[in-house]
């Protein structure tokens, strides 16, 4: 296969389910030019009925609580549960599945936030379950957060579920505003599951029982069933307000002064110090990217800020020739204690994951084939 | 007592382990440690829409290095000298595709030199409606109007040994095989039938055991192929008295 | 000291060399009776058709070389088809002579039940009739790769070490008589209690 770049951002077509057009640009940059002609008023208008829908139910329902808030404590969450509750007047109920490795920065905002005057609920399922299974999807499949993913999911739908709750609010649809394959048109604005299991996941959950592992203890990580979700309406914020994650940062900082960013200054792999900032699983997480398709978390920030007219092309290739593909080190022991392996399995792991159509081995290094 | 099978499924596009979906190439597939030793069969199939046959050899040759099951092949396979190609680079069985509509003379070269048993024959269904199916050919491209027991038949009289009933519609959609058709149709079939097309989870594979006669059960889900979930997906089987090789 | 294969071009020689290699064991190809000079030990593997194969075989002369070394002790194990024309003959595509190294003959599996679905294919358990040091360290009922139409039959019980049923049907799946031993289905594609059958076969001390 012919390896190119976006000529808009700095994606490469190794990327799962991203698509080129015959002008070589990605289908994230396409979906980021399409957002220029949107009718934002128009979105608004149809986010402003729905809100008043919710609220005229109100009286009817069994919860106290106008929507679900998947909420991870960084800054676009935060920008949703901020702007539903303060802006638009709803009582949301943030709902976050834990880190597997909660950090300092993460905790203290998710602190700060519920401090404004939240309800919030952290699911924190059983750490053994969970270092298992991070652990054998890491070795497999070269990404340690798979389970971590299917729980994102479940989690606050079967809270709203469970409480009663009608609406959830995620922030935004991955599949086209990163590059991905939409299944259908109405996916940009409802959650369409399939998308879900076939995209994100790839497995079922229920598939993983093993010998350690039972049906009950993976539970937390169990989509609903598809009957049961008929009466949720599950939407994406960032299909009725134009979606920027830079501008939600700096929202929030705006409301929450004392929201803290990277405490090292810098995160690794990457020139920002605001995006995705509460597992410490991250770092390494980012870095299997880039072992397996040759971007790094340095290509992904300056791709998304490109397309929101944040930073030029040219200087993202600055930044992506200065720290894509930085090795994750600075959490590496509190990664190898969860995942129970030593530094030697670690690395003979991502090496094993290395993609031998961007790879080229010589001696003891590793040269990637892939330069934009 | 002959035991049900789960064959793995690798579809390859252009060289590269993809994901189908409506049997198009969807998304390439990460490279996950494919486990060879607790799965029954291992089918390689091309479905790149230029064949580069000596490129697919070569992957073939990789597999059946390290392969201690059988190894079935196939992909636009043309004629007795692709047959013979694959076999001496290391497949013990060849799955032909649509050329048998165009060409049902190929079947009986085969059978003739290689016997029946060394051909799976796919025979490619789309559902239509609630209640009729159309079989598909040129990579689930073209409808035609041809009956589909008539077409088994006249293939298992040509020499075919075994017919994979592959499910366009439900291709990649993880969300079940089509029970109804698959037994209906399973029935009727005088040789053995596998069935390709929508296993998601382990009950997918459980209920085509239970509620039909089909007797090998395949799964093109990447995640299925790992040494974990095969002897997780067996383990679920022989719980539910499914007779499986564990 | 080498086994021999015999190859005569007849399908996957590819998975039986990778199998022996895998066990360590030296093997030499056979393609002709030359190539049979001074093997200890012969493995006879075949696909396809009974009489194309028989065909070939006597076309190189090969059939009388199997004959003399196995009148020479020396062991030869026959596999699926290979296995089949040590038999004195077959009712495939009518009538056709076999090796006739063994008594027996070779006929559709529908002749024991005209009900069983064919071929008979997949993995199927083998029953021990008798011990035999081929099947040393393989548990009884142990589950081999079979993919075939048509079986053995009519031949002195005492040769029968294994028995397979399918359909509630039995057929003989594996055989020794004196130094010529045979098996219906594929050890090479049989995982580890193939390999290890194989090893068995290459570990065996003459008779």
């Amino acid at each position: 296969m012919i390896i190119k770049f976006c000529k808009t951002c700095l994606m490469p077509n190794t990327r799962p389910r991203i698509v080129f057009n015959k002008d070589d640009e990605c289908n994230a940059c396409l979906n980021s030019k399409k957002k220029k002609k949107i009718n934002w008023i128009n979105r608004k208008k149809q986010f402003l009925k729905i809100i008043e829908d919710i609220k005229k139910k109100r009286r009817n329902n069994k919860s106290k609580y106008d929507c679900v808030v998947p909420w991870s404590g960084g800054k676009d969450s935060t920008s949703i549960a901020l702007k539903l509750k303060f802006e638009y007047g709803l009582n949301p109920l943030l709902v976050t599945f834990s880190p597997l490795i909660l950090n300092e920065c993460g905790q203290f905002n998710r602190q700060a936030v519920i401090d404004l005057g939240f309800d919030a609920i952290l699911i924190r399922p059983n750490n053994k379950v969970a270092s298992a299974l991070s652990k054998r999807f890491f070795i497999e499949r070269g990404n340690p957060k798979i389970a971590w993913d299917a729980g994102i999911n479940s989690a606050p739908v079967n809270i709203a579920l469970n409480y009663g709750i009608n609406t959830i609010f995620y922030a935004e649809h991955g599949e086209s505003e990163y590059g991905g394959l939409v299944l259908n048109k109405d996916s940009e604005k409802k959650r369409d599951l399939r998308e879900v299991i076939e995209h994100c996941i790839g497995d079922y959950p229920e598939n993983w029982q093993s010998g350690s592992i039972t049906k009950q203890d993976l539970a937390p990580y169990m989509y609903p069933k598809e009957k049961d979700l008929k009466k949720l309406n599950i939407f994406y914020f960032a299909y009725f307000f134009k979606w920027s994650m830079y501008e939600n940062y700096l929202y929030v900082k705006k409301k929450m002064p004392e929201f803290k960013t990277n405490p090292f200054g810098r995160t690794e792999g990457t020139f920002t110090d605001f995006d995705s900032l509460d597992d410490k699983i991250d770092d390494l997480y980012y870095y299997m990217q880039y072992i397996k398709f040759g971007f790094g978390r340095c290509s992904r920030d300056a791709s998304r800020l490109i397309n929101s007219g944040h930073l030029t092309r040219k200087k993202g290739i600055k930044y992506l020739k200065k720290y894509d593909g930085e090795y994750p080190s600075r959490n590496k022991e509190d990664v190898l204690n969860f995942l129970k392996m030593s530094a030697f399995d670690m690395d003979t792991i991502i090496n094993k994951h290395r993609n031998d159509e961007i790879w080229q081995q010589k001696r003891n290094n590793w040269r990637l084939k892939l330069k934009i | 007592m002959l035991k049900k099978r789960v064959i793995i499924t690798l579809t390859f596009n252009n060289g590269v382990l993809f994901r189908t979906k409506n049997f198009n190439p969807d998304y390439r597939y990460t490279k996950n440690f494919i486990d060879l030793w607790s799965i029954d069969e291992l089918m390689i199939i091309d479905v790149s829409k230029r064949k580069n046959f000596k490129k697919f050899q070569n992957i073939i040759k990789d597999f059946s290095r390290n392969c201690f099951v059988p190894i079935t092949v196939g992909g636009g396979i043309k004629d007795i000298d692709q047959v013979n190609q694959c076999f001496n680079n290391g497949a013990d069985k060849i799955l032909l595709g649509s050329e048998s509509i165009k060409n049902p003379k190929l079947i009986s070269l085969v059978s003739k030199k290689f016997g029946n048993q060394s051909i799976i024959q796919s025979v490619d269904f789309k559902k239509i409606d609630n209640k009729s199916y159309k079989i598909m050919c040129q990579s689930g491209k073209r409808l035609t109007n041809i009956d589909i027991i008539k077409l088994c038949n006249s293939y298992i009289n040509k020499g075919v040994g075994e017919i994979l009933l592959n499910d366009v519609s439900n291709d990649g959609s993880l969300l079940g095989y089509d029970l109804k058709f698959l037994k209906k149709i399973s029935k009727k079939i005088k040789c053995p039938t596998l069935a390709l097309g929508g296993a998601g989870k382990w009950e997918h594979i459980l209920e085509i055991f239970k509620k039909t006669k089909i007797q090998a059960a395949c799964t093109q889900n990447i995640y299925h192929f790992t040494e974990e979930s095969i002897l997780s997906a067996k383990r679920f089987l022989k719980k539910n008295n499914i007779d499986i090789r564990v | 000291m080498k086994i021999g294969l015999i190859d005569l071009n007849t399908g996957n020689m590819g998975s039986l060399v990778s199998a022996m290699k895998k066990l360590n064991v030296d093997v030499k190809i056979c393609k002709s009776k030359e190539d049979m000079i001074g093997i200890k030990k012969l493995i006879l593997p075949g696909v396809g058709a009974f009489k194309d194969f028989m065909k070939k075989i006597k076309t190189k002369n090969v059939d009388k070389e199997i004959k003399k070394l196995s009148m020479e002790n020396v062991s030869i194990l026959g596999v699926c088809l290979g296995f089949q024309i040590l038999f004195d003959q077959s009712m495939e595509h009518g009538f056709t002579q076999g090796l006739s190294m063994v008594t027996g003959k070779v006929d559709s599996l529908t002749t024991i039940n005209k009900k069983l679905k064919i071929p008979h294919v997949g993995w199927n358990s083998c029953k021990y009739d008798k011990k035999n040091p081929l099947f040393d360290g393989i548990s009884d009922y142990s589950d081999f790769y079979f993919t075939h139409s048509y079986c053995v039959k009519e031949h002195d019980k005492k040769i029968r070490i294994a028995i397979t049923e399918y359909d509630g049907s039995n057929f003989t799946s594996a055989i020794a008589s004196k130094n010529v031993y045979g098996v219906q289905f594929h050890p090479e594609k049989s995982q580890f209690n193939g390999l290890r059958l194989l090893k068995n076969f290459s570990e065996l001390s003459q008779c």
